[in-house]
């Protein structure tokens, strides 16, 4: 079968078990799923796209979204706003 | 002890700013309540056995591996065919040029074949979109349903949609352009993706109702751009009303107006912007033979 010259950078994701609180994990070839050639490493191109996505992470981060902020899809009543735990 | 000599009471002092910023932001609309830790684990749920893909697969090879199996099918299928047969079941799905009459046996047998190959790939993919609108919504808990949803409403959906104009995970944005991709080469429908799967996330949208949508085929712009074919395009979708899953896509801006189910997202695709390609098999007979037919793959993942 004729296969497509073209790579493809796929967004998948590594077992979430796996991936610690520490954002070293944001470098490791698999969390975004960048790896395309499967060498276990990053390289080139994707070293671009993985500084991308980290790019906006960091900005999410930066996007807080209170249990009780009116963007949620379903906020809190602001009375509740210390009962809730991150 | 006088008023003078008081000593200041540090908690009271605290107290007060305490309140006075409490009072403050929620004046100015800020929830000072604990927000929810953003990782980006947390917005995709991906061991989902219904789309039968294991994490980390290639899509293209999937896709080939897919294309394989269909294409050696209907090849096999319409090699088996008289002349007769093919004439029939050209005319009952108006493959024939006006002439109608005369055509040659060879050219009916790749019309059939490139019209069932196409065929086959939409019904494919309209039976995945099918399957996948027709399995319940996740569970909540009962500590979940207090500040999570299952699914979002068309007006949430389009107000997700918009929230990215600002971010610079737009294409527009000069920041963004400037620093990967100052020539203008690039689409980022990736980037666009991971950003509305994380929004839908922060917002309160279960990650099992959050997942990407791929289109894997040669697509060409609409219009005269001038630029060839790209391979894939991707998408967010989330569950919406009635279950149905809906697209986060800001690409062309349509879906920032209007909220469209995925169905319709990628009929959209299939219909103006998909492009045909050539797929090689070695038919019963073990002759290679090319057929060349539109087939865009649609890929819940």
């Amino acid at each position: 079968m004729k296969q497509s010259k073209q790579k493809l950078y796929f967004l998948f994701f590594t077992d979430p078990a796996k991936i610690g609180a520490s954002s070293a994990a944001y470098n490791q070839e698999g969390f975004y799923g960048n790896d395309s050639d499967r060498d276990g490493k990053l390289e080139g191109a994707e070293i671009f796209y993985n500084s991308i996505f980290k790019d906006v992470d960091a900005y999410m981060k930066d996007s807080k979204i209170g249990f009780c902020d009116s963007d949620r899809y379903r906020p809190l009543p602001i009375t509740e706003k210390y009962a809730v735990q991150a | 002890m006088t008023e003078r000599n008081r000593p200041i009471n540090k908690k009271s002092i605290l107290s007060s700013i305490l309140l006075l910023s409490i009072f403050q932001s929620t004046a100015m609309g800020i929830s000072p309540g604990i927000a929810p830790s953003f990782n980006a684990n947390n917005h995709l749920y991906r061991s989902d056995e219904s789309t039968g893909y294991n994490v980390g697969a290639s899509l293209y090879e999937l896709k080939l591996q897919e294309m394989k199996v269909i294409v050696k099918k209907v090849v096999d299928e319409v090699n088996a065919m008289d002349g007769n047969s093919l004439f029939l079941f050209a005319r009952k799905n108006r493959l024939l040029n006006f002439t109608g009459e005369g055509a040659a046996e060879q050219d009916l047998s790749a019309v059939v074949k490139t019209f069932k190959v196409e065929q086959a790939v939409e019904d494919r993919n309209n039976e995945l979109i099918e399957k996948m609108n027709n399995r319940p919504l996740p569970v909540l808990s009962a500590g979940q349903a207090r500040h999570h949803v299952n699914y979002i409403t068309d007006r949430q959906l389009l107000d997700t949609a918009i929230s990215i104009n600002y971010s610079p995970a737009t294409d527009g944005i000069k920041s963004l352009r400037e620093i990967y991709d100052p020539q203008g080469n690039f689409g980022f429908c990736f980037l666009r993706a991971h950003y509305y799967a994380n929004a839908a996330g922060l917002r309160g949208l279960v990650k099992e109702s959050i997942k990407k949508v791929f289109l894997v085929g040669t697509m060409k712009p609409m219009g005269f751009i001038p630029i060839g074919t790209w391979q894939f395009h991707v998408a967010t979708a989330v569950r919406g009303e009635a279950g149905v899953w809906k697209t986060l896509d800001n690409h062309l801006k349509k879906y920032q107006t209007k909220a469209s189910s995925v169905k319709d997202w990628y009929s959209f695709y299939n219909q103006w912007l998909d492009t045909p390609q050539d797929f090689e098999v070695t038919n019963a007979s073990g002759v290679n033979e090319t057929v060349k037919a539109k087939a865009l793959f649609f890929v819940f993942y």
